[in-house]
């Protein structure tokens, strides 16, 4: 399956959604304590993963707790930009019938995988999953 | 292309393409100029049984999408835990065939 603009923004668009709810859910939840966890890793090992804690720093965010949110997780910060970001631009994508995410998307897909991004980044996550550990999410 | 070629083609990269799809890989390959034969015979396929491995491994990072070239796809495999876990254990029927596919796209590139 090939990923051609409409499926990816269908699928976006969807993650989105998914996220929002998941996101208000948990935020209703919170106040019970009674989270349960879908993360492979931290089910399996007991150990957190380099994106656990992404929810509860959603959630700060929301709150305007910013710098709560960069203690559970500074990856929230990108999920969030992300998530009121992406929504936006497909709109209007769509209302101006154009395909400027899809391009960016490619571009930014086949630069990702370049020596230059690919080394930083997994520096970065390797502290972030470290930190996360340390934390004890 | 030469037949003995093609078969030699086919034979070599067999398990890198969906078995309905060597027909249609063949039949260009017999139509393509012979002076591709050098570029074809030198691209490199992912193997489907490394992305499995890898996607049963670290699927959950998101490190098979990644490996296959998907790296859109990997970044949000990773910012979700992948996908609640659910992605994960559709990627790991699913990721063989992404990873033929992939190669499909490739050798598309030479093929016309």
């Amino acid at each position: 399956m090939q990923l051609t603009r409409n499926k990816l923004y269908a699928l976006l668009l969807l993650a989105c959604l998914v996220g929002y709810s998941w996101v208000i859910y948990a935020s209703l939840k919170s106040n019970e304590h009674a989270y349960f966890h879908f993360c492979f890793i931290k089910s399996t090992f007991h150990i957190p993963c380099p994106s656990c804690g992404t929810t509860r720093s959603l959630i700060a965010l929301a709150a305007g707790e910013f710098a709560n949110a960069l203690y559970w997780n500074p990856l929230g910060y990108l999920v969030g930009f992300l998530m009121i970001l992406l929504p936006l631009w497909i709109v209007k994508d769509f209302i101006f019938k154009s395909s400027s995410f899809y391009l960016c998307y490619t571009y930014l897909t086949n630069q990702l995988l370049k020596r230059k991004f690919v080394f930083p980044i997994i520096i970065i996550l390797v502290i972030n999953w470290y930190w996360n550990i340390k934390k004890g999410l | 292309m030469e037949a003995q070629k093609v078969d030699m083609f086919i034979m070599a990269n067999n398990k890198f393409f969906e078995s309905h799809q060597m027909n249609m890989i063949r039949e260009r390959l017999v139509a393509v100029d012979d002076s591709k034969w050098t570029m074809l015979s030198s691209i490199q396929f992912k193997d489907p049984t490394t992305s499995l491995i890898v996607s049963l491994l670290a699927g959950s990072l998101g490190v098979d999408r990644f490996l296959i070239g998907d790296s859109g796809l990997g970044v949000g495999k990773l910012l979700t835990c992948g996908g609640f876990g659910i992605w994960t254990i559709v990627d790991w029927f699913q990721i063989q065939k992404a990873t033929k596919e992939k190669n499909l796209q490739k050798i598309q590139q030479f093929l016309y």
